[in-house]
């Protein structure tokens, strides 16, 4: 069995293993870059469309998806990796920073904005059929690129794949008040952030969008309860939840609620589940929101998280086996691979159309696409590494 | 001749057109032999344009609503069926809402066939306020007593970058079940003709044919939802 050997060996460079922002210390929970990369893998395969890669991804099996997953790891390790700068730099140079990094993801998004313009334009010039003249119809912004660029800048136009990213910014451009008040009153922030997500249930406010009167797909206002609960369990709430989380009443019940959520899902695509929803609930439960982050998303993802905490423990031995290595890279390097992933998406739509869409090509796009985004992130790793060796060089010599 | 040539291509699974509901104001009203008028309503903007082919040939386009008046009329010659289409191009379901007393008032269908979603899916509208509104569509039918017959929007692979329509397909399936009425997954058929060769929808260079040959299938089809329907109410008033 070669596990205790990697463990051995891996133990001294992993910590270290993360680019900007400064490193943290020894000791990090490599759960997070396992599924942070996981959810990377799903988020790209589920951004292909008419792809059955990704029948393998988490949202057919249940009400939450790859996104909860992302934003809620997201927001756990900006806690804890700007909340510990917080108390070394101060308030000040570490807000900079947070807003450094949204400005990063801010021109990332404008950079994959220009591609999906490129590939818009190349569809709506080269192609011409009557059969879908309403659908093309959709694509006019193009007759206005002044209007259609300005509102990109303003990230009021999000192309479809893309909608992760401007709410990433959103999220993390007004995180130093916040990351500010969870060091303070974690709990009261908390509240706080769950009564703006109940008001949004509730009242259904949302930020304007662009074209027509479109709004936000991820609504920010719902969301940031999942990036605040990560943040709060980054700083130390994971710890105080752990009664709960080791409690055989809550496994017995997230349990349940995933193989309830299994079934309803597996109702919506495989006929023989059809009648399983009665009408009276379902008149209750749907349609599940995905814009207002839904009660039922939410749960999902508590109870997944419950269960993965409690088969996969922090210092589980398979964590650092070589298998695991790709997925946990790309979840080392969140930004660049999610973007990479968007713009593999793109191509490979481009690739499914011009070239071929049978299915032979569709499992050919994903799996290269995957293995495009773990090269990237060992480059990454790798540069990280060489770079630290230098200034390790430069302070000894 | 050509009819038949496309009856062949026109294969779907049989799950797809099963109706699942009876359209019993439809099966009355053929039944008892008198006019009988079906509005389908939709959201098209080019219905019955004419247009031209690369020979530089002009052809008049036929789309799937003057099938099913076509196939109908074989298959129920007494009485005479006819089929009327209101388009609103870019329209939600949410604005439909303020005309569809009026074109039920004005047509008097006995089935009116609604095509919806695609335009929610452009503007990413709210699922919920969707579903809303097609369950208050099928409410206004009903009370003009109009049998409903919902169709999902249709499968676009060039255009799937830009908009997804899965959230509102599945909207429409569930509307569709909780109000008791057929639903035609147009989406799902047009993906598996797809899947299967049937038809090359991703092509930048389509055939001539190509609207006339998907349309003729999707309203032949439709007729055997259709028949589907009103066979149910006949055999269940027995």
């Amino acid at each position: 069995m070669p596990a205790p050997v990697a463990a051995t060996a891996n133990t001294h460079a992993e910590p270290a293993e993360r680019p900007a922002p400064p490193p943290p210390a020894s000791g990090r929970d490599l759960r997070l870059d396992l599924f942070r990369g996981l959810a990377l893998w799903f988020i790209f395969l589920n951004h292909v469309p008419n792809n059955v890669g990704n029948w393998i991804t988490n949202r057919n099996f249940g009400f939450s998806d790859a996104t909860e997953i992302f934003v809620f790891i997201s927001g756990y390790t900006a806690a804890m990796v700007y909340g510990r700068q917080l108390d070394s730099s101060g308030a000040m140079v570490t807000s900079a920073r947070i807003l450094r990094r949204a400005w990063q993801l801010y021109v990332a998004f404008i950079f994959l904005f220009v591609i999906y313009l490129a590939e818009i334009s190349y569809v709506v010039g080269s192609f011409e059929n009557p059969l879908y003249a309403e659908e093309m119809g959709a694509l006019q912004f193009l007759a206005e690129p002044d209007v259609a660029l300005v509102q990109a800048l303003l990230l009021k136009f999000r192309p479809a794949n893309m909608d992760v990213l401007p709410l990433y910014i959103v999220l993390l451009a007004t995180f130093p008040p916040i990351l500010w008040a969870l060091k303070r009153w974690p709990d009261a922030t908390l509240f706080a952030s769950f009564l703006l997500w109940l008001a949004v249930q509730f009242l259904g406010f949302n930020l304007p969008g662009y074209p027509d009167d479109r709004m936000w797909f991820f609504n920010p206002f719902a969301w940031q309860l999942m990036f605040v609960f990560g943040g709060w369990c980054g700083l130390g709430g994971s710890d105080r939840l752990s009664v709960l989380v080791h409690s055989r009443l809550v496994l017995a019940l997230s349990v349940l609620y995933l193989a309830l959520s299994l079934a309803v899902v597996t109702s919506w695509y495989w006929p023989p589940m059809e009648g399983f929803v009665p009408p009276a609930i379902g008149d209750i439960i749907y349609p599940i929101s995905k814009t207002d982050l839904s009660v039922l998303r939410f749960v999902h993802f508590l109870a997944l998280a419950v269960v993965v905490v409690r088969l996969i423990p922090v210092h589980a031995a398979f964590l650092r086996w070589e298998l695991l290595k790709p997925l946990i890279m790309c979840g080392q390097h969140s930004l660049e691979v999610f973007c990479f992933g968007v713009f593999l998406s793109f191509a490979a739509h481009f690739v499914l159309n011009e070239v071929s869409g049978t299915v032979l090509m569709q499992l050919t796009m994903s799996v290269s696409g995957i293995a495009l985004m773990v090269g990237l992130s060992a480059l990454l790793s790798w540069y990280a590494r060489a770079e630290r060796d230098r200034m390790a060089r430069k302070k000894a010599g | 001749m050509a009819a038949a040539e496309t009856g062949k291509m026109c294969a779907a699974p049989s799950a797809l057109t099963r109706a699942g509901f009876a359209l019993p104001r439809l099966a009355r009203s053929l039944e008892k032999k008198e006019p009988t008028t079906i509005l389908v309503v939709n959201s098209a903007s080019t219905a019955k344009l004419p247009s031209t082919t690369d020979s530089g040939k002009t052809v008049a386009r036929r789309s799937f609503p003057s099938y099913i008046e076509e196939t109908l009329r074989a298959r129920y010659p007494d009485g005479g069926v006819v089929v009327t289409t209101r388009s609103q191009p870019r329209a939600t379901a949410a604005a439909m809402l303020d005309d569809l007393p009026a074109m039920l008032a004005e047509t008097k269908p006995a089935l009116m066939i609604w095509q919806t979603g695609t335009f929610d899916a452009i503007l990413s509208a709210e699922t919920s306020i969707f579903s809303d509104a097609v369950g208050t569509g099928i409410g206004y039918a009903h009370t003009a007593g109009a049998d409903v017959i919902l169709v999902s929007p249709q499968y676009s692979p060039r255009t799937a970058l830009a908009f997804d329509i899965g959230a509102y397909t599945n909207a429409l399936r569930w509307t569709a079940r909780l109000e008791g009425v057929p639903f035609f997954d147009r989406y799902a058929i047009m993906r598996f003709w797809e899947d299967d060769g049937v038809f090359d929808l991703d092509t930048a260079r389509p055939s001539p044919t190509l609207f006339d040959d998907v349309h003729s299938c999707i309203g032949r089809l439709l007729v055997t939802m259709i028949v589907d329907g009103v066979d149910l109410r006949t055999l269940g008033s027995r």
